[in-house]
């Protein structure tokens, strides 16, 4: 069904993107399902959809469509499930559905989290010598989060990792740069490639830390149980 | 209950026998058979003894391979990890390239200097018992002062004056051209004294800078780590290669005219050197085993040679002439010495000591109660890795010092103590060596975060400013008539300092820095590839902007403990690397700053770090060459880039320029060898792939 939706995508790809979500430019998005429920987060763009032209959306499953997607910052608002479906005549009923599910889910979270600040990370390897190195080197990922009150709301993706994931935490430091605790668990694909999401509810001391660049993401695997890539959030649009 | 007792004192017992017992029989049966230990002991010596010195004891980025250092590091870790972690990463930028004969050989060895038993059992590759559990760090066979692999014999290689030839129509150096140098000279390190590197000649430009063309190369020697300022008079580039070698070439033509290869031959991956000098009719070169010689510039000959210290001490700063004395800095500090690492002048004429400055403050002496009470013989570090830069108005000459060895404090056990004169800006008066003032930049520092580059002398207005910055990345403005502070900028991201203090210069360590402990990961951004390395800046005079090569990346570092003991010390540290959050993995940045009020005007990264100084001139025109082989032309005021080149290896050293019969010509090396600028992006860089050869020298030049 992924290739399938890559192929497309590929063969029609400005055309779908128009015809589909009724928009111009780019923005990567991920869809997933598990167990028939619809779970979304917006993910590079989220919390800014009503200041940028960016919209990404994730559900957790062991199905994952990848599709290009964006919303124009003139027609965002006209991404429901009706424009999304309008233009896919081509797909599925199945696949149809996904879109249809991510899209009602999208306009029920569109209004939260559209209040909330956003930050995003790119993933990075974690710290590696010689012993560890091949280990970890390649592997890379990206995570957009939004604070929503006190709750982080986190999305992400990650691959080229040499083993399938294990874990994946928010984890709090000392500054940018230094390994901390983990705060909060993350859902993770164990696979890998694929993406994280959950949320996590901090305390005012972890949002100012928050605000100071001093929470990251961390994601472990199999082969590197204490850290395989790591990323700090910083402000996006920083 | 006095039964579960018994049973589980038993069991106890009873398991404390089963271990005492294999380890037992490991002792008795040895790890590794003599003969390997042996041939290790020659792989060594080829392949290791560069770097981690004959007696194992390590220096710079290179770790300690026997004692205390590697108990800490690797003791409590099964042996394949150590020996996967040497496969993977040895020997530097040829990493898996020896047999698996001779890395478990090597392995041998390491067991053997670190007190292990031989038997009849054979190490392999596939071992897995615990370092710690047979080897105690007590100096075996192989290990302990001298008792390591610096017998092994050199390869073989010509010495003395190898080319005869003569230079015609030379012209003697004067202090006048010293201090005014003629147009399209390149006389001294940074050309003019006061460290600019920046040339008034404006033939290559903006408009013509995409016509510029090799006009001829020169293959240099290869081994040992070069970067090289080509010095130019009179006709002649005077050459600085490896193995302590001075060649004078023809610069019309790249011709040899002579060649000196004073030696000893270069094992050591790190430690070029960096310049030479001129004066009279001689050229001046400080070499790696800590020696300064003069040589007739018309024809190479010695005319004196004097001893600054002994190895592993060694010099690759290059050196000043001022009032016809010659001064010297001192690297190779790392290891506990009865003679502490020091500036010194000698004379141009004879060679004889005229001064001395100790750089690591001497008890009794001013500034020496600043070591927490260590004796002088634990006074480690203090490396002046740049020769100094003067100002002759006030006949101050500026030295930067590296930080304090061992690196990270609680290894070196200075406590909260400030070490001066670590990671300084000195102001000495040359004629004396007398100190005027001093302002340390960061005291006690713990990072191999040296302030030990380039001091760059800049008057705004009637103020006379010192402008320096070094691996965190702190671009510093003092006054250089007094040493008070000015001001500050930050220009890469660092996160080990808590608080910089923009108005008073103080800076705040971040609290786990001050509470560590030897054994401890923490966290250090930027690492010890700075920032900002030895490849040093550019001060474009018309527009007022430094152009800084910059680098990005940090380090997790583990402080190990020392043996304080002479022969001890060292940098004491492993290093793991991460890429410096929110770079998108670029590990270079060339940034340009408005001197008068700190402004950055421009900047941009590129995922290969810059390993070469900047040289801007009166054309416009900015040049930076980088690990991954590319040398560029920059606009000055934009940033942009308008010309770039790609040469045989990364383009490393310092790029200069000089005009014959009217043509203006650049000059750049690429070059292999060199510590963390190296070391890091050829860990990090996955994708860039480097010839194991490729020290030369490029000559660039607008079409005749």
């Amino acid at each position: 069904l992924y290739r399938s939706i890559v192929e497309h995508k590929r063969a029609h790809s400005a055309k779908w993107r128009r015809r589909t979500l009724g928009v111009a430019d780019e923005n990567e998005a991920s869809v997933s399902l598990t167990g028939g429920i619809v779970f979304a987060n917006l993910a590079r763009a989220s919390g800014r959809l009503f200041d940028d032209e960016s919209l990404s959306f994730y559900k957790m499953a062991s199905i994952k469509i990848s599709a290009l997607a964006s919303v124009d910052r003139r027609e965002r608002h006209a991404a429901s499930s009706q424009t999304a479906c309008a233009g896919m005549g081509g797909i599925s009923m199945l696949r149809r559905s996904f879109f249809m599910g991510a899209a009602v889910v999208l306009l029920l979270t569109t209004p939260v989290l559209a209040a909330g600040q956003a930050f995003m990370a790119e993933l990075d390897p974690v710290p590696f010598d010689a012993s560890n190195r091949a280990k970890v080197i390649n592997a890379e990922g990206t995570v957009s989060a939004v604070l929503d009150g006190n709750t982080l709301r986190i999305s992400g993706n990650f691959s080229k990792l040499t083993s399938p994931a294990t874990d994946a935490s928010l984890r709090l430091s000392a500054a940018m740069g230094v390994p901390g605790d983990a705060i909060g668990k993350l859902s993770v694909a164990h696979d890998k490639e694929g993406t994280i999401s959950g949320s996590v509810a901090l305390n005012d001391a972890q949002v100012a830390a928050l605000k100071k660049q001093s929470l990251y993401i961390r994601i472990d695997s199999e082969k590197a149980p204490d850290g395989h890539l790591q990323g700090w959030l910083e402000p996006k649009g920083k | 209950m006095i039964m579960s007792f018994i049973g589980k004192s038993f069991g106890g017992v009873a398991t404390l026998l089963i271990l005492g017992s294999s380890y037992a029989f490991a002792q008795d049966a040895g790890v590794y058979t003599e003969a390997q230990a042996t041939a290790g002991r020659a792989v060594y010596a080829a392949s290791c003894a560069g770097c981690h010195r004959p007696n194992l004891v390590g220096g710079g980025d290179a770790p300690p391979l026997v004692g205390a250092g590697i108990m800490s590091a690797w003791g409590d870790h099964p042996i394949a990890e150590l020996y996967a972690a040497i496969v993977n990463s040895m020997p530097p930028g040829a990493a898996g390239s020896l047999s698996d004969e001779q890395y478990t050989n090597v392995m041998a060895f390491l067991l053997q200097a670190n007190g292990a038993k031989a038997g009849t059992n054979p190490y392999t590759k596939t071992a897995t018992f615990r370092f710690g559990n047979v080897a105690t760090g007590a100096g075996g066979p192989g290990g302990g002062e001298g008792g390591g692999a610096s017998a092994a014999a050199s390869p073989y290689a010509p010495k003395g004056l190898t080319v005869n030839g003569s230079v015609k129509d030379y012209v003697d150096v004067t202090d006048e051209m010293l201090t005014h140098p003629p147009d399209g000279d390149w006389l001294m390190y940074r050309r003019i004294y006061q460290g600019w590197s920046y040339s008034p000649l404006k033939q290559i430009n903006t408009s013509n800078i995409k016509q510029l063309q090799l006009k001829w190369a020169w293959s240099m020697n290869e081994g040992g780590a070069s970067e090289v300022t080509p010095i130019v008079h009179a006709g002649v580039i005077f050459l600085s290669n490896t193995s302590n070698t001075v060649q004078a070439l023809n610069a019309r033509t790249g011709e040899l005219i002579w060649e000196n290869r004073m030696g000893p031959v270069s094992k050591v991956s790190y430690g070029a050197t960096r310049s030479l000098g001129l004066y009279g009719g001689n050229v001046y070169v400080a070499t790696t085993d800590a020696k300064l010689h003069a040589l007739d510039a018309r024809t190479g000959k010695v005319v004196w040679e004097s001893v600054i210290d002994v190895p592993p001490k060694g010099e690759t700063g290059g050196v000043i002439i001022i009032h016809g004395k010659v001064l010297v800095g001192m690297m190779g500090c790392d290891n506990y010495s009865a003679t502490n690492c020091f500036i010194s002048a000698y004379d141009a004429k004879t060679g004889a000591r005229d001064w001395i400055f100790h750089t690591t403050a001497l008890e009794g002496e001013p500034g020496g109660d600043t070591w927490n009470g260590l004796p002088n013989l634990n006074r480690g570090g203090g490396d002046t890795w740049i020769a100094g830069t003067y100002d002759p108005d006030l006949n101050t000459t500026y030295w930067g010092v590296a930080q304090t060895k061992p690196w990270m404090r609680a290894s070196r056990k200075s406590g909260d103590a400030s070490t001066l004169y670590s990671t300084s800006t000195l102001a000495l008066d040359p004629d004396t060596g007398k100190l005027k003032w001093y302002f340390q930049h960061m005291p006690g520092e713990s990072f191999d975060l040296d302030e030990a580059f380039e001091r760059v002398l800049i008057d705004h207005g009637g103020q006379k400013t010192l402008m320096t910055i070094g691996k965190p990345g702190i671009l510093w403005k003092l006054d250089r008539v007094t040493g008070k502070f000015l001001s500050l900028k930050e220009t890469i991201f660092q996160n080990v300092f808590s608080g910089v203090d923009e108005k008073t210069g103080v800076l705040t360590y971040r609290q786990d820095i001050l509470d560590q402990k030897t054994g401890q990961w923490l966290s250090s951004c930027p690492g010890p590839e700075g920032g900002h390395n030895w490849m040093a800046v550019s001060y474009n005079q018309p527009t007022d902007l430094m152009i800084i090569p910059l680098s990005q990346s940090c380090v997790m570092m583990q402080g190990h403990d020392v043996d304080m003991k002479l022969g001890g010390g060292g940098t004491a540290a492993s290093q793991k690397f991460f890429f410096t959050p929110g770079t998108h993995r670029n590990m270079g940045k060339l940034a340009a700053y408005r001197t008068s009020d700190m402004k950055e005007i421009w900047s941009w990264q590129q995922r290969s770090p810059f390993l070469t100084a900047a040289l801007s001139s009166a054309g416009g025109v900015a040049f930076i060459g980088d690990f991954d082989r590319v040398f560029k032309a920059v606009d000055v005021k934009t940033g942009k880039i308008l010309w770039q080149t790609r040469l045989g290896n990364t383009v490393q050293g310092y790029p200069v320029t000089f005009s014959l019969d009217g043509k203006q010509y650049i000059a750049v090396a690429s070059g292999l060898g060199g510590g963390s600028p190296v070391r890091k992006p050829s860990m990090m860089l996955d994708e860039v792939h480097r010839p194991v050869t490729g020290n030369q020298l490029y000559v660039f030049g607008l079409p005749d």
